[in-house]
């Protein structure tokens, strides 16, 4: 399992003004008491915009940053105290085309990154034509990449990123650029490497379909601070954003409108009706969603449902409220604890 | 020992799937030293060889031993700063990002990169050489043995002072003034194309800094007076410059990957 307390990393930034200028020493707070855990098989979602702090939280966590404040273990291997050994245990694949060799072929690629890992040469060959195999280049596995299709270049990152078969995988952005099947194809390999492999994975994105598709928890990061977590679902719910209910009925009676009406104060919905020339359409909009109610006062009306469609929240406009501000959260930038709050369903 | 010299392995593999993927490659490590070498012959050839510092030659041929003793070892330090500055484009490609990543030995990384660099190089520079040596002394027989040891003194001194040029490149993205630093004051203060002993005592000091400098003092008593107690006093100057290169680089590279874990700087360029 990994645990991470109150990481927190500080930048300082030499600054000169001029040539000769005195130098003047700038400290940027990249990441600001970030807390996680994951457990094995599970996918945990790190989501915040451009410059949030997932890039630095996931360098972190794989041991080419040293946090300045803060704790974390894998498997109960101090991360701080033996950065090496937790290098063993897990590994980071990056979106894009770098990070391979692009004169080299996939297998050789993968023969230089796994011999770091002082895989045995027995196990060697084994282990890179499986590689191959799962991320379907076994038949371009001998030319050089500089030949490779993006998508081809990004599954032999995932191959890469699995050499040393670590138990923590962190995908920073890993489907950036790539078109929409490809990037279906790289969600069930992820998938696939959670739930069959067992390997517990932080994934860091910018589509929020992916993230609502793949991730069993999600963290928000923004300005170094998480503040926000909950399932996917619960996020979508939690900034207070209504469900809103469009529905067509053949009429509309005084009694009904009556109901409907008592439903909307009790729960303090937003209500309008429309009539049209051949139906009347009803649209409520409430935190909650109404749509049984609506539907028993409709059905116990006698009243026939002619069309229904149901919007529900959604992630992406949960996280650009959460991200960009919005009247029903409270933003304190300076404090993370007064700006951080847990989903609940 | 078995890990490292894994890594080493794979580190020179690399290297060679890496850069060298045409014959045209091996060709320009041919002609570029050759034309170098015989530019430095013909600029000498004009001038009365029997004053000055050249007199304490006994033939043309041991100037041209001289030369080209000093063109080998010249190229194998040179080469390794070139190698070294292309650090930089791993730095732009990620991967030396991704090599930190892994857990693997950095000291083997770093000799490795030198090594594979080394070999690659000066190879076919080094058939050339031995081609000219035999062909203008008549070696004998029994003196046949300093040729593979002039090799291994030269190799091993231009690995210690690779693995030194990788690790500066490794801390900075902006170490490639060395290049101009490094490059024509080796040739001009180690001794490449004129002895040491003609030096004023600044430029000796100057000289005293690289190890190529001694590597030379093995080298060519070696290779032209077939000399071995002449080239002992070079030894213990090399070991004790390339101890102190070791010890340096070794410092650096926990400096450098200390400084990188602090700033993130690997992927800085």
């Amino acid at each position: 399992m990994l645990i991470a307390n109150n990481l927190c990393k500080v930048y300082q930034l030499k600054e000169r003004k001029g040539l000769f200028g005195p130098k003047t020493l700038k400290e940027i707070m990249a990441v600001n008491d970030v807390s996680l855990e994951i457990k094995p098989g599970q996918i945990i979602g790190l989501l915040g915009i451009n410059g949030a702090g997932k890039t630095t939280t996931i360098k972190m966590l794989s041991a080419l940053l040293e946090p300045t404040s803060g704790s974390f273990s894998i498997n109960g291997i101090d991360g701080i105290r033996y950065p090496q050994e937790i290098k063993r245990i897990v590994n980071v694949i990056t979106g894009g085309e770098r990070n391979i060799y692009w004169r080299l072929t996939a297998r050789e690629n993968l023969e230089y990154f796994a011999s770091l890992y002082n895989l045995p040469r027995h196990k060697l060959n084994d282990s890179i034509d499986e590689l191959l195999e799962l991320v379907d280049l076994k038949e371009a596995a001998d030319m050089p990449v500089e030949r490779y299709s993006k998508g081809m270049k990004q599954r032999l990152q995932i191959a890469r990123g699995l050499v040393n078969d670590p138990k923590f995988l962190f995908l920073d952005e890993p489907t950036l650029g790539l078109d929409v099947a490809i990037a279906k194809e790289l969600r069930n390999h992820v998938r696939h490497l959670a739930e069959k492999r067992n390997k517990g994975i932080l994934l860091t994105t910018h589509y929020i379909t992916e993230a609502e598709e793949l991730c069993d928890w999600i963290y928000v990061i923004d300005k170094g601070c998480i503040i926000a977590t909950g399932t996917p679902s619960e996020l979508a719910y939690s900034t207070k954003m209504n469900t809103n209910i469009l529905v067509s009925i053949p009429e509309l009676t005084s009694g009904v409108k009556k109901e409907i009406y008592e439903i909307a104060k009790v729960h303090q919905a937003k209500i309008e009706f429309q009539e049209n020339t051949t139906d009347v359409s009803v649209s409520i909009s409430a935190q909650e969603n109404l749509t049984g109610q609506l539907a028993h006062i409709l059905t116990s009306n006698g009243l026939p449902i002619l069309h229904l469609k149901i919007i529900e929240p959604r992630l992406e406009d949960a996280l650009i409220q959460l991200s960009y501000g919005g009247d029903s959260i409270e933003r304190n930038i300076s404090n993370c604890e007064s700006r951080s709050y847990k989903a609940t369903s | 020992m078995k890990e490292i010299f894994q890594i080493v392995r794979a580190e020179v593999i690399k290297q060679h799937r890496n850069s060298f993927h045409s014959y045209g490659v091996y060709f320009t490590l041919l002609i570029w030293p050759i034309v170098v070498f015989f530019n430095a012959y013909y600029s000498y050839k004009p001038f009365n060889l029997s004053q000055g510092p050249w007199n304490t030659f006994a033939s043309q041929e041991d100037i041209i031993m001289f030369l080209i003793t000093g063109f080998l070892g010249y190229i194998s330090f040179k080469s390794l700063l070139q190698s070294a500055f292309y650090m930089g484009h791993e730095r732009i490609n990620g991967t030396l990002e991704t090599i930190f990543l892994t857990p693997a030995n950095r000291i083997a990384i770093i000799y490795g990169r030198a090594f594979g660099a080394l070999i690659e190089n000066i190879w076919m520079f080094s058939v050339f050489c031995v081609f000219v040596t035999v062909w203008i002394r008549r070696i004998p027989v029994e003196s046949l043995i300093y040729i593979p040891i002039s090799f291994i003194v030269l190799i091993v001194s231009a690995a210690v002072w690779g693995g030194l040029m990788n690790v500066i490149f490794l801390f900075s993205r902006d170490a490639s003034f060395l290049m101009a630093v490094f490059d024509e004051p080796m040739i001009l203060f180690s001794g490449v194309r004129m002895p040491t002993f003609v030096f004023p005592i600044w430029a000796k000091i100057i000289s005293a800094l690289f190890p190529l400098t001694y590597a030379l003092m093995i080298v060519r008593p070696l290779l032209i007076e077939g000399s071995l107690s002449a080239s002992l006093q070079g030894i213990y100057k090399l070991l004790i410059s390339l101890l102190l290169i070791v010890s340096l680089t070794l410092w650096l590279l926990k400096k450098a990957e200390k400084n990188a874990r602090k700033n993130g700087n690997f992927v800085f360029y």
